[in-house]
């Protein structure tokens, strides 16, 4: 090998993928030859150097977020602009909405409540309060996202117990938060399906709910779920359902149809 | 706690807004978030060592992402995304910032090499150099030699020593044949290393004389 072979040669060297016969052949050159071999070792050296002193770095999550917040409004076709896009463009404003969607769109802070939304007793009454609450916006979700898969995820990651995220096609949007009361985590998700028209899911661990008193369930509720699993009670703007599935007492309300409501809620179960 | 504020009546009102554009996820849209997002950190970290800063990284990432999506029924399925995001990102680069290509600073080889003798010199062993080159370089030093690197450079040394590509990878990246990958590869840490030593040299290495 002589020092033009070994210069074109040079950088395969340095990231060690020369063949064994020519590594061999450039390595017989660099020890006859002092200019080959300090090129090379300077290039080694430089490598390093840019290797351990620049770092790599992540993606900021607002930035993930954002992107994620675009494509749901990006255009099909390019003619079309949406005004969310317009938004974006001002940079300042982004800044301010990026912490925005962090808390819309994707895992928030992972607190959990300390002070939870219901109150010890009744679980009806308690679903009900909840279910005004979230649609109003006095109960915070901590994560909101459009597919049931992702809520899935979300309370997988942070749930001390099994949630069970029923799918809904096309919802607006579905949003999740987990409370406490006391020692027992409590599940809530929301889906705004239209408009006018959202279903409230509740879900706790049964056992630690029952057991330890934090709720308790009307005699008439049990009388119904000892029957056929499903308590059902239509109310003059809501349904209201309370049924067991796997280890966890669930119960739902919405302004939807009991048999609209059952077909999602059974068919998840 | 809830660890949030929730008193920024503008946020809430732009929010409320947003959440009113009543965003539909499309399947489309589920399957060019599982396979393009993973990629998000190696387009940022080259956005960001292209640009050299933050915010011009964030757009050319978005930008990215938005035309990726765009074109999502073009892109060929099964060969590799991270090829395909990739010059999506480098031609939404160069018609941003073609203007300001520019050539290398000259740099003085022989000086470099004197200076590179100098510290072999007093090494004792040649993890020793290195030690004392990386000793006195910092990080800010780096990225600044690293962002005065001509474009087509900078890309071949962030793929290969930053990212820890493959050459055959980054010649898919790039659209370059191997043998210029290569070429690259040693001409651009070649102008590096004249960066490098040059601030070691300037940060005051005291030979021991």
């Amino acid at each position: 090998m002589d020092c033009r072979e070994a210069k074109q040669w040079m950088s395969d060297a340095v990231d060690k993928r020369l063949e064994r016969a020519l590594e061999h052949a450039f390595i017989n050159h660099l020890e006859e030859c002092k200019d080959c071999w300090d090129e090379y070792d300077m290039e080694r050296i430089t490598k390093e150097v840019i290797r351990r002193r620049v770092p790599q770095v992540k993606a900021p999550v607002a930035l993930t977020n954002r992107v994620v917040a675009m494509l749901a409004s990006a255009p099909s076709s390019q003619s079309f602009r949406s005004g969310l896009q317009a938004v974006f463009a001002s940079r300042a404003l982004r800044y301010s909405l990026a912490a925005g969607f962090a808390v819309l769109l994707l895992l928030v802070g992972v607190s959990v409540f300390d002070h939870g939304p219901s109150s010890y007793g009744d679980v009806l009454a308690n679903t009900q309060k909840n279910y005004d609450a979230m649609r109003e916006g006095h109960l915070k979700p901590q994560m909101v996202a459009y597919e049931a898969d992702r809520v899935q995820q979300y309370f997988d990651e942070q749930a001390s117990f099994h949630v069970m995220v029923p799918a809904i096609e096309d919802c607006a949007y579905i949003s999740g938060l987990i409370s406490k009361l006391g020692d027992l985590q409590e599940a809530h998700i929301l889906y705004k399906i239209d408009e006018e028209t959202y279903l409230y899911c509740y879900q706790v661990d049964a056992d630690k709910a029952i057991k330890g008193q934090m709720l308790n369930v009307p005699d008439e509720a049990i009388r119904m779920l000892n029957e056929n699993k499903w308590y059902v009670k239509t109310l003059e703007d809501r349904t209201l359902m309370l049924w067991v599935s796997g280890n966890n007492l669930c119960a739902a309300v919405s302004s939807m149809h009991e048999s609209e409501m059952m077909k999602i809620l059974a068919a998840n179960d | 706690m809830q660890g949030i504020v929730w008193g920024d009546r503008i946020l809430m009102t732009l929010m409320a807004g947003l959440m009113a554009v009543q965003i539909q996820k499309t399947a489309k849209q589920a399957q060019f978030e599982r396979e393009a997002l993973p990629h998000m950190d190696l387009l940022y970290n080259y956005a960001l060592r292209m640009t050299g800063n933050p915010a011009d990284a964030d757009d050319l990432v978005q930008e990215t992402y938005l035309k990726a999506f765009r074109f999502w029924d073009k892109y060929e399925k099964g060969t590799n995304i991270r090829a395909w995001l990739f010059r999506i990102m480098k031609n939404s680069y160069i018609n941003v910032y073609r203007k300001e290509s520019r050539e290398p600073d000259t740099v003085d080889y022989d000086e470099i090499k004197n200076f590179y003798n100098t510290i072999k010199d007093d090494s004792t062993d040649k993890n020793d150099l290195e030690e004392q080159l990386l000793g006195n370089l910092l990080t800010d030093e780096t990225v600044k030699a690293l962002e005065t690197l001509p474009a087509d450079f900078r890309t071949v040394v962030i793929l290969c020593d930053i990212e820890g590509l493959t050459y055959e990878e980054i010649a898919d990246f790039v659209e370059i044949p191997i043998g210029t990958v290569r070429s690259r590869l040693h001409r651009g840490r070649k102008i590096l290393r004249g960066k490098l030593f040059e601030y070691a040299r300037k940060r005051g290495y005291v030979s021991r004389d």
